[in-house]
């Protein structure tokens, strides 16, 4: 099914066919949440994925740049997030890719709250991003946090 | 999002959501959501049209929650859909929020909120 091979790594995405593995960059800014949730929508109607696959694609992605975007970059300044789908048929291979400080979103391990008047607002992306992956790896590899994620595609 | 609220018997107001609440979702919603739970004591919040939940939203309802209780109030979430109910969980917000199948039992938990924490 996959057609990747000899392809450029940038295929303009009308081009491409189901299947492909998909890239895209975005800034480390708040607003570019949207275009991540537009660019996945697109994905997940190219490549046919069930509503249920493309829910877990979805909230894995924006958890995890979501993450990146908040905490990745406390310096400050401009920065590029890339971002891969890749279908594989049985299940999508999803990554994020980020020169931001190094983060072990696998590791970190965020208590839950038992009751309301404990609980703070935030920290529910991870937990949300662990349990919707069936698969989770992270590398640091040359100043990057490269997050691996996998979701097995449901049949509805 | 849409976001609309109706005053029903015993002193509930049934807040219903509508959309993706992601960050776009969210921010549409926020500052209404805010002025509706602001006005009220027993809030249901109707989850059955809402087709996607992330961390952001969740900061949504849990800071109205939390705002609701510390004026002596109480929050319940009915209706999820499979996908939105999961998420929920996975966040640990079932075990803060009550979160109940049906309007009626969402009514009851807010009514006895005060009494037995649900």
């Amino acid at each position: 099914m996959r057609t990747t091979a000899g392809s450029p790594p940038f295929v303009p995405a009308p081009a491409a066919g189901p299947g492909l593995r998909r890239v895209l960059v975005l800034k480390n800014l708040p607003n570019e949440l949207r275009r991540l949730g537009a660019w996945v929508a697109a994905v997940s109607r190219e490549n046919c994925l069930s509503l249920e696959t493309a829910f877990r694609v979805d909230i894995c992605l924006a958890e995890a740049v979501a993450n990146v975007i908040e905490h990745g970059f406390p310096e400050g300044g401009a920065h590029e997030i890339r971002v891969t789908v890749d279908p594989r048929g049985k299940e999508a291979v999803l990554t994020v890719d980020d020169g931001g400080q190094a983060f072990d979103p696998l590791r970190s391990t965020p208590r839950a709250a038992e009751t309301l008047d404990e609980v703070g607002i935030g920290g529910y992306g991870l937990r949300i991003l662990r349990h919707f992956a069936d698969s989770c790896r992270y590398d640091r590899r040359e100043g990057r946090n490269i997050l691996t994620m996998s979701v097995r595609a449901a049949a509805f | 999002m849409t976001i609309d609220s109706e005053k029903l018997a015993e002193g509930v107001t049934r807040i219903c959501l509508r959309g993706r609440m992601d960050i776009s979702g969210a921010e549409e919603i926020d500052v209404r959501f805010a002025g509706l739970v602001s006005a009220a004591t027993s809030v249901i919040v109707d989850l059955s049209s809402v087709t996607f939940l992330a961390s952001i939203g969740i900061r949504t309802l849990v800071a109205n929650a939390k705002a609701l209780r510390l004026r002596g109030g109480s929050m319940a979430l009915f209706g999820p859909g499979p996908l939105v109910a999961d998420v929920l969980r996975a966040a640990g917000i079932a075990e803060i929020i009550p979160v109940l199948e049906s309007q009626g039992a969402a009514i009851e938990a807010v009514k006895t909120a005060g009494i037995v924490r649900a």
